[in-house]
């Protein structure tokens, strides 16, 4: 259950956009401080 | 239409067959079943948020998709994951009670599997003369310095993403620069190389771009590579090996091939053209006239 809502949630339009940070568009940078990110991406 | 050439199947294989073919003058015609996946055009979940596929396109993984007798994507690596994706995309179909999935598991789905797993590593030595060394098996006819300019001509048109090692058992290619490792990527590589000094961690060796070749852009990393690439990042037979010889007026792909200009000769540039088959009741039935 609480898989599932996890992962409904981030899926879903709110989670992915309004929580979390989405772009399809963008470079690769596989290692940054998280404190950088403001956002985590979805 | 008379061709010099027939290529059967329009995967890697078959489209490297077709653009070599039609590059030395071959008029050349692509075979191919099934639906037409067109680059670009016929990608049409490309960038497609989640939450606008049913089920957020998560039904095709795990037991819901065994008990629907879905092929699990994990079981069978990316390609029938690719199939999957690029060749349901039809209008969502309403869900019945008790029926989880709707996926075409297939049946015209191993066409144009487009990219692979897009890892590209060449074999060496260890592997040439393995049987000889080992006494099993038949000799092969050819080493590593052989096949080596291949390797390379192939990595060149393709475009290889990688890190260059030096190592004698996995040889290096005609790289661009390699992605990034990620932190806990990076952890593991530093503690793994420090404690077998004679062992490597590098990134993958792939068939994606990390910079902009032959009209082709670099990745941009959206994620789903199954879906589709609209900008050609990874190599694949609809980006790469068919278009650069596709005939002006229409797409190769097209069950027909009157595209090609009406002359009793064949042109010697425009092709390949492809003709598909169609496919009823799990054969092929028929090939449009061509």
């Amino acid at each position: 259950m609480k898989e599932l809502t996890i992962v409904g949630y981030y899926t879903s339009e709110i989670g992915a956009m309004q929580e979390l940070h989405v772009s399809p568009f963008g470079a690769y940078r596989g290692d940054v401080p998280y404190t950088s990110l403001g956002r985590a991406w979805s | 239409m008379i061709y010099d050439a027939i290529v059967i199947g329009s995967g890697i294989t078959g489209g490297w067959a077709a653009k070599e073919l039609t590059e030395k003058g071959l008029a050349t015609l692509v075979i191919e079943r099934g639906r037409n996946v067109e680059h670009r055009k016929d990608y049409i979940t490309e960038h497609k948020p989640n939450w606008q596929f049913p089920l957020r396109n998560r039904a095709a993984v795990g037991g819901d998709a065994r008990r629907a007798g879905v092929p699990d994507p994990g079981a069978h690596g990316p390609i029938p994951r690719v199939d999957q994706t690029l060749l349901h995309q039809g209008p969502p179909q309403s869900l019945r009670r008790g029926q989880a999935v709707h996926l075409d598991s297939g049946r015209s789905g191993r066409r144009q599997v487009p990219d692979l797993g897009r890892q590209v590593y060449r074999w060496s030595d260890l592997d040439f003369e393995a049987n000889l060394r080992d006494g099993h098996g038949v000799d092969w006819p050819i080493r590593y310095a052989d096949i080596a300019p291949w390797y390379s001509y192939v990595e060149r048109f393709i475009g290889v993403s990688g890190e260059k090692l030096g190592l004698r058992q996995l040889p290096d290619g005609e790289f661009q620069p390699p992605m990034e490792m990620n932190a806990g990527e990076k952890f593991v590589k530093t503690g793994l190389e420090r404690a077998f000094p004679d062992r490597h961690l590098t990134i993958g060796r792939v068939a994606i771009l990390t910079q902009a070749l032959n009209g082709r852009l670099p990745c941009h990393y959206c994620g789903p590579c199954e879906r589709g690439c609209s900008t050609g990042s990874y190599f694949s037979s609809q980006a790469s090996t068919l278009p650069p010889r596709r005939p002006r007026a229409a797409s190769p792909l097209s069950p027909t091939v009157s595209s090609t200009p009406s002359s009793t000769t064949p042109p010697r540039t425009a092709l390949p053209a492809c003709a598909s088959w169609t496919r009823r009741r799990n054969r092929c039935a028929s090939i449009p006239p061509v």
